[in-house]
């Protein structure tokens, strides 16, 4: 059912699919990384420039800037499985708030073999930026019945900046 | 994610063949007997069950359908609100008239009534017989007005061209979604994805599709859809809809407010048989310009057409319409109190229902629900302008899926037919509408699936009457404040069926049964199980019912001449 199909298609990453990205550089065989450097002195220096003057800022100018690692979101509680049926789970946990986006996606890798998780689910979560923690919830569909599956959690901003929470492998079982 | 609609879809079709539920379109809310006059013939009613306190008007029976359909051209002679919408109609814009002639209007109120002229002129439409202000009645919040659409149409509403078919439903154009209200929607800023947030912005309808990119005025360019949408007021070109402002007996005062001569246009002779042959008739084949002018004349009534959206949006960011005047409201600036329900409501709303999350109320909050810092935005908008899929069900009941077949006219509004999946911004980016305007859009298509935009909470309790059913979300599948808050706290606590009326014996839809939503892309996980109890439920109704506009008296700045010639738009007593 699509009338219109954009001419310019998004990556088909099934990990997560990527928004924006870059064109891929073409470098030649016969340019050297001498040249490849050459042409982006240009670039490099505009950088180095914008970076001083950001160092030359105070830091209360830069309060929206990423979460320090310091501050790098939790696990608070979870993963768990919330609910399973013969096709669908959702699995939920909570970590302190991440910060970043206001967007956020949970990532559920799963699989039947616990050395194997090859399979994706992600769903789209809101944070509240005045919420101390933020809960996930992952709904995966498209389950075999009866059968035990193994998982680990993740999560992500919209712009794919990872919250830097990873959670041990955890299983449930369908009915 | 694409199979996943097709299977949807496909599961949709197996359950509806195969389930004598739905065969006859039995999905009302399973709650209170029905209240209709059992001394009807039983093929005349609607179903055995209707929402909770919901009665047939009397004046509607003969407009029941076997099959739980409607007569929709019965209706429009019949049913009470159909008329005192039409009554409240004429009213107001004899009011508005009145003050455009009055020659008492400052420059800033004229441009308000000009607008509020056009909303609630019926002779926009290409049969002159539906104004804006039809689908938008003030009394209901600027929505659909009409209970009996609510409980048999998910308050779509019918569009000007009647369908003459034979014996076939609906005998009525039909728009495909309950109509958005658009209270203080100008508030939406133009659309734009903010790659910094990886998510869109603004924009307004539904869907988004009312970018605001060409007038940077979201607003205006909604106010130029409706007139030129085949099944709505069905303007076969833009042009149309200046040539009959042109006609209009407020021409004067639109060239009062635009300019002297700015309808002056030289029209070509066969401009009335044109512009009163509705848009989708096969005649036109795809010219969406069927209005032959020179390409100076086009260009004057392309201004003209802006002109006339921008008197839209300001007459709809007006005080009439957008007045901040909610009993939330005069609680913010310290000029009342709220209930004990009504603060537990608010907390709740701020915290363990997590409703700010994206009804943002400006304020800083904890997730205890404790206020903890001084009002951001003392005139919050409770939206944060974003999208989301909520995972509604479809709504079998929308006549929209009916309308696969061509009207007298050559016109087939939804060739799908049942097989159509509403997938909100996802139309909008996958060109159903024409490509987007910024091409580089469609690259989120796959993000945006399903979503739905975020409106604003203000006035989501305004009714015209006690008793009245109100339809909410783009789909109308919800039916009261109390369905919508059960909905998010328990969408993923009950699942239990494919599609509506499907629900497992023992089991009562909407109750404690959620049908799978009709687009499972995207769907936001934030809601679903929240945990609330029954009381929590009806704290957070309590505190969304004072949001509704009207609470606060305002007099200082309202009281100039001008502004007291613009009354508001409900109509006394209110």
């Amino acid at each position: 059912m699509h009338w219109y199909r954009p001419s310019v298609k998004p990556a088909a990453l099934p990990f997560i699919l990527r928004r924006g990205d870059f064109p891929r550089l073409r470098v030649s065989t016969r340019e050297s990384v001498v040249t490849l450097m050459k042409r982006f002195i240009p670039t490099i220096a505009v950088i180095i420039a914008i970076a001083g003057l950001i160092q030359w800022r105070s830091a209360d100018d830069l309060a929206i800037a990423a979460v320090p690692a310091s501050k790098a979101a939790r696990l608070t509680a979870g993963p768990e499985l919330e609910t399973a049926t013969d096709g669908l789970a959702i699995i939920r946990w909570t970590i302190t708030n991440p910060g970043g986006t206001d967007l956020h996606y949970g990532i559920v890798h799963y699989g039947t073999d616990s050395k194997n998780l090859d399979q994706v689910a992600r769903s789209p979560n809101r944070r509240n930026p005045s919420h101390p923690d933020m809960n996930f919830r992952v709904r995966i569909m498209g389950l075999n019945s009866n059968t035990t599956y193994y998982y680990r959690v993740e999560s992500a901003g919209a712009t794919d900046v990872s919250d830097g929470v990873s959670s041990p492998v955890r299983t449930f079982k369908t009915n | 994610m694409r199979l996943n609609v097709f299977l949807a879809t496909i599961v949709a079709w197996l359950a509806i063949a195969l389930s004598p539920s739905i065969g006859s379109q039995k999905v009302f809310a399973q709650t209170v007997q029905a209240s209709a006059d059992s001394s009807q013939p039983a093929d005349k009613l609607l179903t055995d069950k209707l929402p909770a306190g919901y009665t047939i008007p009397s004046q509607d029976i003969p407009c029941i359908l076997p099959g739980n359909r409607v007569d929709i051209q019965c209706l429009i002679k019949n049913d009470p609100d159909f008329v005192r919408i039409r009554d409240e109609e004429a009213g107001l814009e004899a009011q508005a008239l009145a003050a455009a002639k009055s020659g008492m209007l400052d420059a800033f109120h004229a441009v308000e009534t000009l607008g509020e002229l056009e909303i609630f002129d019926p002779n926009l439409s290409v049969n002159n017989n539906l104004a804006c202000s039809f689908c938008h009645d003030p009394a209901a919040g600027y929505g659909n007005g009409a209970s009996i659409l609510s409980v048999f149409t998910g308050g779509a509403n019918p569009g000007s061209v009647p369908i003459t078919n034979h014996g076939r439903f609906p005998d009525s154009r039909m728009a495909k979604r309950n109509p958005q209200s658009y209270v203080y929607a100008p508030y939406y800023p133009p659309l734009q994805y903010n790659a910094t947030q990886g998510d869109f912005y603004g924009g307004n309808f539904w869907d988004g599709r009312a970018t605001g990119f060409r007038l940077q005025n979201s607003a205006a360019e909604q106010g130029q859809d409706p007139p030129v949408d085949p099944e709505e007021m069905a303007n076969p070109d833009t042009a149309c809809v200046v040539w009959k402002l042109s006609q209009s007996n407020y021409k004067f005062f639109f060239e009062q407010v635009w300019g002297t001569g700015s309808l002056e246009i030289a029209w070509p002779a066969n401009v009335k048989t044109v512009c009163s042959t509705p848009k989708g008739a096969a005649i036109f084949g795809t010219n969406a310009t069927p209005l032959t002018l020179s390409p100076s004349e086009r260009t004057r009534a392309q201004q003209a057409f802006d002109e006339f959206g921008q008197a839209i949006a300001a007459y709809e960011i007006s005080s009439s319409v957008s007045p901040f005047t909610s009993k939330f409201d005069g609680f913010l600036a310290g000029a009342n109190t709220l209930t004990a329900q009504e603060q537990r409501g608010y907390a709740l709303f701020n915290g363990k229902a997590q409703c700010n999350t994206c009804h943002v109320d400006g304020r800083s909050n904890t997730a205890t629900g404790t206020d903890n810092g001084a009002a951001a935005n003392v005139a919050p908008l409770f939206s944060d302008f974003t999208y989301n899929n909520i995972g509604l069900p479809r709504n079998v009941i929308l006549p929209w899926y009916a309308e696969n077949f061509p009207d007298q006219w050559g016109f087939t509004g939804n060739p799908l037919g049942i097989g159509f999946t509403d997938e909100g911004v996802g139309l909008f980016l996958d060109g159903y509408y024409g490509a987007p305007p910024n091409q580089t859009w469609g690259q989120q298509l796959p993000f945006f699936e399903g979503k739905f935009q975020t409106s604003t909470v203000r006035n989501v309790g305004k009714v015209p009457y006690k008793g009245f059913i109100k339809a909410y979300m783009h789909n109308g599948y919800l039916l009261s404040l109390k369905e919508v808050v059960h909905f998010y706290n328990t969408r993923d606590a009950y699942p239990g069926a494919f599609v509506a009326g499907a629900c497992r014996p023992g089991t009562v839809e909407k109750v404690n049964c959620w049908p799978s939503p009709e687009d499972p892309n995207n769907e936001n996980m934030t809601i679903g199980k929240l945990g609330l109890s029954n009381a929590e439920e009806n704290d957070l109704v309590a505190f969304l019912e004072t949001l509704t506009d009207g609470f606060v008296q305002t007099a200082s700045l309202n009281s100039t001449p001008a502004s007291t010639l613009r009354k508001p738009a409900t109509p006394p007593g209110r």
